[in-house]
């Protein structure tokens, strides 16, 4: 139902108490086509946030990584690929994550390609953070060792 | 889902997804969103309204019913209607009074006569950003009745950042409207309320 013509995003009630939306209902929405089902959007304390834009560098290192873990197993770590996200996604999504209990958080720069981990999660934020270089080894504490990475040794298509 | 005030503010300074007055339609239609909650679309944002105190529904039964007493044939009134202004806004204003050569479902900011807001816990915001939003849309005149003090502020001359006249009156004064008939002027003193 969205438009070409029609900004996607707003602020507009900036400031009032805006309705809570429960993830049922934005499944309910998507069934009933009010949404696209590849809305790119996140739910967080029941507003619909649109995602950033994925840029080209952003897509280069997810494929990358995805391959790279293919060959293991789920990993108790949550990462996420930022380029024009990355403030958004060191600061209040990391908050986010750490308040439900997320033990480990990466955010990989996708530009330069530079990591900061997040650990010792608390209901305000994470206790721990650490910051890598591109070819600094990245080692999840809680996931297989097969997962650890150079993301300067990633393979980049 | 159940009537439950459920509000948030918990992506508050990020953009938010925008959505339109069909989408919050179909919402409903579908079954999502319950067909009495009761909210307002503001640019793309559903807004919860304030529950509405004794001294509003008190107030707005006794306006209600000297509007209808008075009003010519050429003349509507709805009370409580959804009140289409664009594409993503849409507001439930107390009473509005429009030309009755216009149909309910094509009435807009420019061609309604004039709109009354009676607020009680909700002055600060009916007369300060609601109004903006009303002006912006081009509500030639506006009323807010603050319903516990009996002051009406009246908002003419509307701009996109807001009302360039303003005119208070306390429950004594007698408010005539610009565009209405001369019929529905009042004096909120003289208002019969039980």
């Amino acid at each position: 139902m969205v438009n070409a013509a029609f900004a996607p995003i707003t602020s507009a009630a900036e400031g009032l108490p805006r309705r809570r939306f429960t993830v049922a209902e934005v499944e309910a929405m998507v069934a009933a086509g009010v949404m696209e089902e590849d809305e790119r959007v996140e739910l967080i304390g029941g507003e619909l946030v649109p995602m950033a834009p994925r840029g080209n560098h952003h897509e280069t290192v997810k494929i990358a990584l995805v391959d790279h873990w293919n060959r293991a197993a789920t990993v108790v770590l949550v990462v996420e690929i930022a380029d024009s996200s990355l403030g958004y996604d060191i600061g209040r999504k990391a908050r986010l994550y750490a308040s439900f209990g997320i033990r480990e958080f990466w955010v990989i720069d996708a530009v330069q390609l530079t990591t900061r981990v997040f650990k010792t999660p608390s209901p305000d934020g994470y206790r721990e953070t650490l910051d890598f270089g591109p070819g600094d080894l990245l080692a999840p504490c809680f996931g297989p060792e097969a997962f650890a990475l150079r993301p300067d040794e990633v393979e980049l298509e | 889902m159940g009537s439950a005030v459920r509000v948030t503010s918990a992506a508050e300074g990020l953009p938010r997804r925008r959505f339109t007055v069909a989408e919050v339609e179909a919402m409903v239609a579908a079954g999502v969103m319950e067909e009495d909650e009761r909210v307002e679309l503001i640019g793309g944002e559903l807004v919860p309204m304030s529950p509405k105190g004794n001294h509003h529904e008190v107030l707005k039964i006794a306006l209600l019913r000297h509007c209808f007493r008075l009003a010519p044939d050429d003349c509507e009134l709805a009370s409580e209607t959804t009140f289409r202004l664009s594409e993503d806004t849409y507001l439930e204003p107390d009473v509005v009074l429009f030309p009755g050569a216009i149909e309910l479902k094509d009435i807009k900011g420019p061609n309604v006569l004039l709109v009354v807001e009676i607020a009680d816990t909700s002055r600060r915001y009916d007369m300060g950003r609601k109004a903006n939003l009303y002006a912006s849309f081009g509500v030639r005149e506006l009323w807010v009745i603050d319903a516990v003090k009996l002051m009406t502020r009246v908002f003419c001359a509307p701009g996109a950042s807001g009302y360039g006249e303003t005119r208070d009156f306390s429950a004594a004064g007698r408010i005539v409207p610009r565009f209405a008939t001369e019929a529905f002027a009042l004096r909120l003193r003289d208002l019969k309320r039980k």
